[in-house]
């Protein structure tokens, strides 16, 4: 008995001391463990086509908001396959944020106030302006806000969109809210009439109209509802990810701005006429790289992989079957709001 | 001592792992209390049956709402699953043929495939097969069905239902007495006591005849409250109404649930001796008189540690609700989790169902203990 | 439903296709009804079916998606090892059989059917069955399925058959000899296979190391379930035996009916329930609470705990979250295991350990050479029903994000093209667990029929 006592303990104590024993990180900054372990864990949605979807055709993720993430890994390691994609449910975010499941979150989610300063998340430049929309059935006649009373409005558990469809219509109309853990049941529930309305962002909405076989029977509400800045998020307290994240965002708006694409960035490296900015950026002039602990050539390695701004959201979004318009999110010059601080 | 260095090593890997989630938060600016309970959710759960949490409701109350939500698929599944359990698995031991294959299809098919998968089909399974709110059938009552759910008359309480109910509670107190003293009449003096008659008209008799003349005075305990449609759905407030999601979680936990407990039964019922059925039949006993006086109950003794696991499972697989869209506990709490810090939410919720699992096996046990005494 | 009254095997009436209806199926006119009730409901449930199988599903969402679905992002140029590991096992599984189990003829004929359909369909020339209706539905949704299946089918049903008959050779040669060296090669073949797939280094030229968090699909499933099972059935023993430990026997207390009133019984109880804990109170309370703490709480919540709330706890130390989920699976399972496992070691009589204890063997030995082989043994049914469940079980993590099976056919109906097939992808996922659990029961009803007999015999 007393031996087995002792195997007990040995194994019990194997078993709970398992994860301990595993890679252990060098103390310091999460750029620093991310270096340590190799690859970037991205936290997106696995279930919206064009934003991030599994593309089962090439065996890998695709989508705007995984390019971002994919960018980010090509600055990193100069490598833009060193990313582990992790779909997470809506509510499930801030959870995987907090506790260091995933190093950053790319998951069409909205910037607000809250998630800001309550729940230990920090949020980069918006890389999509979104806003929250209602979509009905076509033959339900519905033309505004005021329609919906009485009806059952969908949305998706744990996002803002739950809460603004509340905010929206409280004092004004009576709707049910249902919601389901992803977007894929709600529109589930919208085909089998369970839910007479779906809310969430006019991307999501667009998305799932387009690619639906029953798309052309539904309808998006003209009204913008809510404000939904969609950006990426990470875990507050560490300024130089911070800072990594953002200018990451930033070189591809800021690409887009002078022109340097995919297709010729190599080119761009060699012209004397390019603009001084572009020339910091791509590691040309100056040695601003330095401060962020990356390679020289971290812009050009992001540009290589993803390509610009533009590229991006051509590649994902204005190709078909989505065919989205740049709207708002045209670059500031073009009537846009996107808008990249200087690089200097 | 060897055992003393096994739970030193135990503590401080708690620890541990404690003292990192005490530095983590702190460095991300979480804390972890309870003090959110009190706050506005900022989001609405429609789900439930007259209840309903609204957007300036406390995070308290979305617990609470989440906590019925749960209790409600607990006990009609427990229920509903051990019926499904007894007719499968008589069913299964049936000697028609085709009754007994499909019984063993069923089970089969049920056992062999995941909850997930089955919550998932029948959820899907249900919605397309109910018709739209302007077509909703109209049932007795009145009642309504439809893919918004099924509303049925609701009894609302009114300022006279306190005094009502305690009435009734004594009617039902009172009879249960009386039940038990003429029936140990019975047993003493060999009469007939009509014990079972007696005792029930006066359980339940006393709570309607109140209730009829309350209701003759001017003062209902209860407002009867009618389901209406109006425009996409059933007018809020008025009727109760079961919504379509609540149906299925409980069809598929039944489903389930009663697939094992079937095989309980069976093995329950194969572990009586044949001589029993034979020497009851001999009697005069019709088939289901054999199995309902004489076998089921000896059967019972083999069958309730094994139900139990069963109900315990039933239990713990409630939290599947977000399969089919329903707001249990566990739903709740991963909406919650996005306004607010995670660990204490989570830890409420296993203490919560670790609760119920006590509480489901403190009652078996106490059940077990009463049927062995019995039948000795 | 009538009576099953006749124990005693009557003697046989006549034969024939008729009697037997008569006697299985319209006993008497209540058993008539019910089989016509429930033929009816049998009939018009398949005629559905059917009716929606072949004129309404389209399992393009399948065949399009097969290789996700069965491996998730997998590396292709890699994945030569996931089916390396499968043959392996297959050919392994087909030994076993071949010692343990019998062929039977409709398994035989099944098999035989099943590999000339597999050659002959997808040869067939989709397009002269066009039009619609049945000829459509063999021609667009039947051949491609079958091409796509046929490879990785007939290398399967070929490599248990080649086991099979290795197995046979080598049974009727040294039955024993065979018999240990197959157990020992499943217990080798499992790690194995996981080095397979995982690699050995990150890196290195031969085997390179495969992040876990591109299994996906069916491998992921396995992966889950094999770790778990493998790793949970030695801890859920322990924590059996840290359970059931004894000490002396301790006397009946007999308080007096106010004992509460009296603090000097509430030391005397307290110390009674001490000594009543054995020789070992400390692990015996934590095996207690170890196992009531884990079968009380959903396995879903232990998952989320595991993948995205344990993070908080881990500080800078990183663990995959799918040897997370593995982690959680195996702590979650062991407590389950333990509780059959001692359910097992209570059903012996004590006899037997007191009979060793005389012939002076040390309690170790006598645990692992004749306790626990017994008490296993009377609980393999419920053991392998534990496994099945835990099998089933790993369809949860989909829920915290992992693509499993059921991850990856979310994934795959969100894509444009394939968000109205949700039935198909959740039919073809119902349909591999199936096929799956009933393999592993239908076995181990054999390996019990054959374990029973080997007592009995000896």
């Amino acid at each position: 008995m007393k031996r087995i006592s002792i195997l007990l303990i040995v194994t019990l104590i194997a078993v709970v001391a398992l994860p301990l024993v595993s890679v252990q990180a060098q103390d310091g900054g999460l750029l620093a463990k991310v270096r340590e372990r190799g690859n970037l864990i991205c936290g997106i949605n696995g279930g919206i086509p064009g934003f991030g979807f599994v593309d089962t055709a090439n065996n890998t993720v695709s989508g705007f908001d995984t390019d971002f993430c994919r960018a980010l890994a090509a600055a990193i390691f100069g490598d833009a396959t060193k990313v582990e994609f992790k779909a997470v449910a809506a509510a499930d975010r801030f959870t995987a944020i907090g506790s260091g499941e995933i190093d950053v979150l790319i998951r069409n989610t909205t910037f607000t106030f809250g998630r800001d300063a309550q729940q230990g998340a920090e949020f980069g430049p918006v890389i999509f302006y979104d806003g929250m929309s209602i979509m009905v059935r076509t033959s339900d006649n519905i033309t505004s806000l005021e329609g919906l009373e009485g009806a059952t409005v969908c949305a998706i558990q744990g996002t803002t969109t739950a809460q603004n469809v509340a905010d929206a219509t409280s004092g004004k109309v009576k709707v049910e809210v249902l919601t389901f853990e992803n977007i894929d049941q709600v529109i589930d529930g919208f085909v089998q009439t369970r839910c007479d309305a779906v809310a969430s962002d006019q991307s999501q909405l667009r998305a799932k109209k387009a690619t639906s076989e029953k798309g052309g029977e539904w309808t998006i509400l003209p009204n913008t509802l809510s404000k939904e800045p969609l950006a990426p998020a990470w875990k507050a307290g560490d300024a130089q990810w911070g800072d990594l994240v953002r200018w990451v965002v930033y070189a591809t708006i800021i690409a887009e701005e002078y022109g340097v694409t995919q297709g010729n960035v190599e080119s761009q490296l060699t012209n004397a006429d390019l603009n001084p900015e572009a020339k910091r950026l791509l590691g040309v002039e100056g040695e601003l790289y330095k401060v962020l602990e990356l390679d020289q050539a971290w812009a050009v390695n992001v540009i290589k992989a993803v390509g610009n701004y533009g590229e991006i959201f051509d590649r994902n979004l204005t190709a078909a079957p989505l065919s989205f318009e740049r709207g708002i999110n045209a670059l500031w010059r073009n009537g846009g709001l996107i808008y990249a601080p200087p690089y200097r | 001592m060897g055992q003393f260095l096994f739970v030193g090593a135990v503590i401080l890997i708690l620890g541990w792992l404690l003292n990192n989630m005490r530095i983590g938060l702190g460095d991300a600016g979480i804390s972890i209390s309870y003090g959110f309970l009190s706050n506005a959710s900022g989001f609405q759960i429609n789900l439930g049956l007259n209840e309903l949490h609204s957007r300036t409701d406390t995070y308290a109350n979305a617990f609470w709402i989440g906590f019925l939500n749960t209790m409600r698929v607990i006990i009609m599944g427990l229920v509903l699953s051990t019926v499904l359990g007894l007719v499968v698995g008589i069913a299964r031991l049936s000697s028609n043929w085709l009754l007994r294959n499909l019984a063993l299809v069923f089970i089969e098919i049920i056992q062999n495939t995941p909850l997930l998968v089955q919550l998932i089909f029948v959820y899907a399974g249900i919605l397309p097969s109910l018709p739209g709110i302007r077509n909703a059938a109209e049932l007795p009552g009145p009642s309504y069905l439809s893919v918004k759910g099924l509303a049925i008359p609701a009894l609302n309480p009114t300022d006279s239902s306190t005094i009502w109910y305690l009435l009734a509670l004594g009617g039902i107190v009172g009879g249960y007495m009386i039940w038990r003293a003429r029936r140990k009449m019975r047993l003493d003096t060999g009469k007939v006591t009509y014990a079972a008659e007696i005792g029930l008209a006066i359980m339940f008799g006393v709570g309607a005849f109140t209730w009829l003349v309350m209701s003759l005075i001017g003062s209902s305990p209860f407002m009867v409250s009618l389901p209406r449609i109006q425009g996409f759905n059933y007018a809020s407030g008025e009727g109760a109404i079961i919504p379509p999601e609540l149906v299925a979680i409980i069809i598929g936990l039944t489903l389930y649930t009663g697939a094992f407990i079937a095989e309980v039964v069976r093995s329950g019922i194969q572990s009586v001796p044949h001589g029993q059925w034979e020497a009851a039949r001999a009697q005069g006993f019709s088939y289901f008189q054999t199995l309902r006086l004489i076998v089921l109950p000896q059967a019972l003794r083999v069958m309730i540690p094994p139900l139990t696991n069963q109900y315990l499972n039933l239990a713990k697989n409630s939290s599947l609700g977000t399969a089919c869209g329903y707001a249990e506990l566990f739903f709740v709490a991963r909406t919650m989790s996005e306004s607010v810090p995670v660990v204490p939410v989570i830890l409420f919720v296993m203490v919560t169902y670790l609760l119920i699992s006590l509480a489901i096996a403190g009652i078996m046990n106490v059940l077990n203990s009463r049927f062995q005494l019995k039948t000795r | 439903m009538t009576a099953q009254s006749n124990p005693i095997e009557r003697p046989q009436g006549p034969t024939g296709i008729f009697s037997w209806v008569r006697r299985n199926l319209f006993k008497t006119p209540f058993d008539g009804l019910m089989t016509v009730i429930v033929g009816g409901v049998i009939l018009s449930g398949l005629w559905s079916f059917l009716q929606w199988a072949i004129n309404e599903a389209r399992w393009s969402v399948i065949t399009e998606n097969f290789s996700t679905l069965m491996a998730g992002l997998y590396p292709t140029q890699e994945s030569w090892r996931v089916a390396l590991g499968l043959v392996l096992l297959t050919t392994l599984a087909g030994v076993s059989w071949g010692i343990w189990g019998r062929m039977f003829a409709a398994t035989a004929i099944t098999l035989v059917v099943g590999v000339i359909l597999f050659i002959l369909l997808p040869a067939a020339d989709a397009a002269t069955l066009g039009g619609d209706g049945f000829g459509r539905y063999l021609g667009e949704e039947v051949i491609p399925l079958f091409r796509v299946l046929q490879t990785p089918v007939l290398v399967l049903i070929g490599s248990l058959f080649v086991g099979y008959w290795v197995g046979r050779g080598a049974k009727a040669v040294q039955f024993k000899v065979a018999a240990r060296v197959t157990m020992t090669a499943w217990f080798i073949l499992v790690p194995i296979t996981f080095l397979l797939v995982r690699g050995l280094l990150p890196n290195a030229t031969v085997l390179p190391f495969v992040s876990t968090n591109l299994w996906g699909g069916l491998l992921l499933t396995f992966m889950l379930a094999f770790v778990a099972i493998t790793a949970c059935f030695p801890l859920g023993i322990l924590l059996a035996i840290g359970r059931a430990s004894k000490g002396p026997t301790v006397g009946k207390l007999h308080p007096p009916d106010t004992w509460w009133l009296q603090p000097q019984w509430w030391v005397r109880l307290l110390y009674h329930w001490w000594r009543g804990l054995g020789y070992y109170p400390l692990i015996k309370l934590f095996s207690i609470g170890y196992i009531e703490l884990f079968r009380g709480v959903p396995l879903v919540t232990v998952f989320f705990t595991a993948n995205l709330v344990a993070g908080f706890a881990l500080g800078d130390t990183q663990v995959d979250a799918v040897v997370r989920a593995m982690i959680a699976l195996t702590l979650f399972e062991a407590a389950y295991i333990a509780e059959i496992v001692r359910g097992g070691l209570q059903s012996l009589p004590p006899g037997q350990a007191e009979a060793a204890k005389a012939l002076g063997l040390n309690p170790i030995l006598t645990m692992l050479f004749i306790t626990l082989p017994q008490a296993l043994r009377t609980v393999i049914p419920a053991l392998v029903g534990q496994f099945i469940t835990m099998f089933k079980d790993t369809s949860l993590v989909a829920i915290i994000g992992l693509l499993d099976l059921m991850g990856m056919a979310n994934g795959v109906i969100a894509k444009p093209g394939f968000t109205e097939r949700k039935r198909e992808a959740f039919v073809f996922v119902a349909i591999v667990y199936f096929v799956f659990s009933y393999g592993m029961s239908y076995a181990a009803r054999q390996l019990e029929k054959r374990g029973s007999g080997a007592a009995r015999r000896g």
